[in-house]
């Protein structure tokens, strides 16, 4: 597994930082926010794309966007965390899973663009270039990480935003299982801290506009939250067929026995008023894992820290488990990274596994006033040393996609 | 490679089209076949200063007339309102309404190639944040202009609105799969959605994709990655798959959905089965500027969709060819049958509408899977259009002149995009019909 977040520049980094409830919100610098009515987000610092540069990318790099950027660093480190080479396997035996969007256009570029059309007559157009190429994920992808991991297999590029990450490891399981791949990267990556994204979902009022304290802005179930933080990052979870694994002796984090997906159709930006939808995906993937409610020790919540997610949730939850959900350890790591959005499930499905392997449970941070909406143990404030046979991790989309993974302990 | 569960068989049993040639299949065909191509000036936009400057449009659609859900019309965008329409046309065809069926158990899948929102909408609020100077002054902007800015600009830039405004139409609640793709992405829906049924995850899939090439942004960049041809010559006769001189293509605009069900389902409620979706795969080349790795690609992922629809190559009697029209395309596409079906790509016919519709994008291969269909029904496989000196370096049985009254069982349609992915679905004649 690898990962960069607001919590670090690796997974090991954010982990730690995690477990000791850390916040990785700050005063927005990737433009200048002066006078916004969102100043905040979780920003990755310091990134030195460099590092992560090979002579297959090499040429192409300096044109890599942010988020595709972010994606292939946490590809590198996953590659060598599985103490993978992938050239050592058939190109057809490896593909690549991802949740990703294509880059937005950002406020001068829309004028600049705007000029060429209105100013002229006829209108001249900007030229696409190699650069504007890169913007698609879906081929960005194959340039800065099919073509140096030798992914020729499945290639799954899903963008259902909040939920893309969960879903792009749900479709590389898929492959596995069908016999597709031996080895999938999976995983996902974003970049919304930028003046259009932030824009737009302010606009939308589901952002926390507490500019002045941005280490307390994301406050999942707390009574007082005011909407989610963007965030940006990526996490890459390389997924493998049990027996290949064994061949190689690979070192096995935890296994993934579950996948479940299903749609809120009645509003599209509102989570389902009763939470029966995303019950229906926990639900889903339970039966999917073979696993009785009752064997889930953890729960990584979606917990966006909007009104209506983390209500919905909470219900969606006591749904799905039934007189189990008061016994389950439920935190959402976003109070600490903020909302990665295409990336978000990947690195939640990560951090799941962690707290699987190291037995613990990451805390839910800022969690003051908790809303007697919200009824659950989230885990407050401090991470919480238990044992964890089984996890689930949620994520449920602006676009009605909900889906949830199931992990557990790997054991013979 | 088969799943365990793949004795869960897969039909067809709903087809929605918009296309340029039209919106049935039967229709569609015939205007393959006999013309007129629907290629004329772009009038979606002003393009006198792009290097294309005709399309094949889909001229006939009406917006309001076509989606009457106008609360969500007002929100869509790059060909979302075609996506919607066919949806409808298909779920119509099938006999299914909200209600009709258990929402738990009907999903969907839907390629797209999503662009953001309409800049036009930021426009209003860009001239109301000039400093003295005319250029834009950000406080000024953040001030006075936002409140400008219409909130429905998130949802536009959603890439997956246009399947939640299907889900929502027809109240779906299953499973779910939006796929980002260049071109390959209706072959990659469909074979999610056979993959979604056969693993008993949902027994009924609305799948297919939609796209629109018609705007300056996907006509520079397909400028720059060559499919679109920038030749001079008469409009009509640009895209020639195969062909010696081919060029590329013209830019297009379309969708196609398909109602797939579980065999047993569909029979249970007696609908009519239109066709059988067989096996898919899909491969990338890499690296992808590799000509040779991108045509074994091909070649793999050829086999890997027979493997899958437990069929050898002398099943296969008609392939529905990609034809992008490039000079590596073409020949990495012929290459790449060649290697997986070996003499035999010699001898099964094989053919593409493309040259007749345009460059549909991600709509292509969920239009093409339904011509496939209308193909094996009617026993009838139209010619490509424009190829006039095959490339001899492509041994590929391409056709030339209409084939009529062939017994045509299982048809092979294949997608190949930029940089290097490609995919290919095996289709077939209902179950009960072709006798297995």
């Amino acid at each position: 597994m690898g990962a960069v977040s607001p919590l670090g520049l690796t997974l090991a980094e954010t982990w730690r930082n995690a477990l000791a409830g850390q916040s990785g919100i700050r005063r927005i610098t990737r433009f200048d926010p002066t006078g916004w009515p969102v100043q905040i987000a979780g920003e990755v610092p310091d990134f030195d794309f460099s590092r992560y540069v090979d002579p297959t990318t090499r040429e192409l790099a300096p044109l890599f966007p942010r988020p595709l950027q972010l994606g292939a660093a946490a590809a590198a480190m996953a590659i060598e965390d599985a103490g993978l080479d992938p050239h050592t396997l058939s190109p057809d035996r490896i593909g690549l899973s991802m949740g990703a969007l294509t880059q937005s256009t950002e406020i001068s570029e829309i004028e600049r663009w705007r000029v060429y059309a209105e100013e002229y007559d006829p209108p001249r157009y900007p030229v696409v270039d190699a650069e504007l190429d890169l913007w698609l994920p879906q081929v960005g992808i194959i340039r800065a990480m099919a073509n140096r991991w030798n992914c020729g297999g499945p290639y799954w590029i899903t963008s259902t935003a909040c939920a893309a990450g969960t879903m792009a490891l749900g479709a590389a399981l898929k492959s596995i299982r069908r016999g597709e791949a031996d080895v999938m990267l999976a995983g996902g990556f974003d970049s919304m801290v930028t003046e259009t994204s932030v824009l737009s979902f302010a606009l939308l009022g589901a952002l926390s506009t507490r500019n002045d304290a941005p280490q307390a802005a994301s406050r999942p179930f707390a009574r007082s939250r005011d909407g989610f933080v963007l965030a940006e990052g990526a996490a890459v979870l390389v997924l493998e067929d049990l027996e290949h694994a064994r061949r190689r002796g690979a070192r096995i984090e935890a296994e993934v026995v579950g996948y479940g997906a299903s749609m809120t159709s009645d509003h599209i930006t509102d989570a389902s008023a009763d939470g029966r939808h995303p019950a229906l995906a926990m639900q889903w993937a339970l039966a999917n894992a073979r696993l009785d409610p009752s064997q889930i020790q953890y729960v990584n919540a979606h917990g966006t820290s909007t009104r209506s997610n983390d209500a919905s949730e909470t219900r969606a939850i006591h749904k799905a488990f039934g007189t189990h959900a008061p016994r389950l350890a439920v935190s959402s790591t976003k109070s600490m990274t903020g909302h990665l959005v295409h990336a978000a499930g990947a690195l939640e499905a990560a951090i799941t596994v962690l707290a699987i392997r190291d037995q613990i449970a990451p805390p839910t941070i800022n969690l003051h006033d908790p809303d007697p909406q919200c009824d659950l143990d989230y885990v407050p404030h401090e991470a919480r040393p238990m044992p964890i046979d089984a996890a689930i991790s949620n994520s449920f989309a602006f676009g009605g996609n909900n889906a949830t993974l199931v992990f557990r302990r790997f054991s013979e | 490679m088969n799943s365990p569960s793949s004795q869960r068989r897969v039909v067809v049993t709903g087809e929605g089209l918009v296309t340029p040639l039209g919106r049935t299949p039967a229709g569609i065909l015939d205007r393959w076949r006999d013309g007129p191509t629907a290629v004329g000036p772009i009038t979606r936009f002003d393009a006198r200063s792009l290097p294309v400057q005709f399309a094949c449009e889909v001229r006939y659609f009406e917006p309001r007339q076509e989606v009457r859900n106008r609360k969500l019309l007002r929100l869509m965008v790059g060909g979302e309102d075609f996506a919607f329409r066919s949806a409808t046309d298909a779920m119509t065809q099938a006999g299914l309404r909200p209600g009709g069926y258990d929402p738990q158990r009907v999903g969907i899948a839907l390629g797209c190639h999503k662009e953001g929102f309409r800049f036009q909408h930021l426009y209003e609020a860009l001239d109301a944040s000039r400093g003295a100077d005319g250029r834009l002054d950000r406080l000024r902007f953040i001030q006075q202009g936002v409140e400008r800015i219409p909130p429905q600009i998130i949802v536009e830039a959603l890439a997956n609105a246009g399947l939640y405004y299907i889900a929502h139409e027809y109240e779906l609640e299953g499973v779910n799969h939006n796929l980002l793709s260049v071109g390959t992405g209706g072959l990659l829906a469909i074979g999610a959605a056979l993959q979604s049924i056969q693993d008993d995850d949902a027994d009924l899939m609305l799948a297919g994709a939609f796209d629109s090439w018609v705007n300056w942004m996907c006509i520079s960049h397909n400028v720059f990655t060559g499919l679109l041809s920038i030749s001079q010559e008469r409009p009509e006769t640009i895209h020639r798959p195969f062909d010696l001189r081919r060029t590329g293509g013209l830019p297009a605009e379309g969708a196609a959905m398909l109602v797939l069900e579980e065999w047993e389902h569909a029979r249970r409620r007696g609908a009519v089965v239109l066709g059988e979706i067989l096996g898919f795969a899909m491969a990338t080349g890499v690296p992808s500027y590799d000509h040779a790795a991108c045509a074994d690609a091909m070649g793999r992922c050829i086999r890997l969709a027979l493997a899958d629809a437990d069929c050898t190559p002398a099943e296969i009697d008609v392939i529905h060819l990609n034809g992008e029209a490039t000079t590596a395309g073409d020949w990495i596409e012929a290459r790449g049958v060649r290697m997986a079906l070996g003499a035999r790509a010699e001898e099964i016919p094989a053919t593409t509408i493309r040259s007749a519709t345009g460059m549909t994008g991600v709509a292509t291969g969920a239009i093409e899977t339904l011509i496939t269909l209308e193909m094996l029904r009617r026993g009838e496989v139209p010619p490509i259009r424009n190829l006039e000196e095959p490339d001899p370096e492509l041994p590929l049985r391409l056709v030339r002149e209409t084939i009529r009254g062939g017994r045509f069982r299982r048809g092979l349609v294949l997608q190949r995009c930029w940089p290097s992915h490609c995919a290919a679905l095996v289709v077939g004649r209902p179950p009960a019909e072709a006798g297995d």
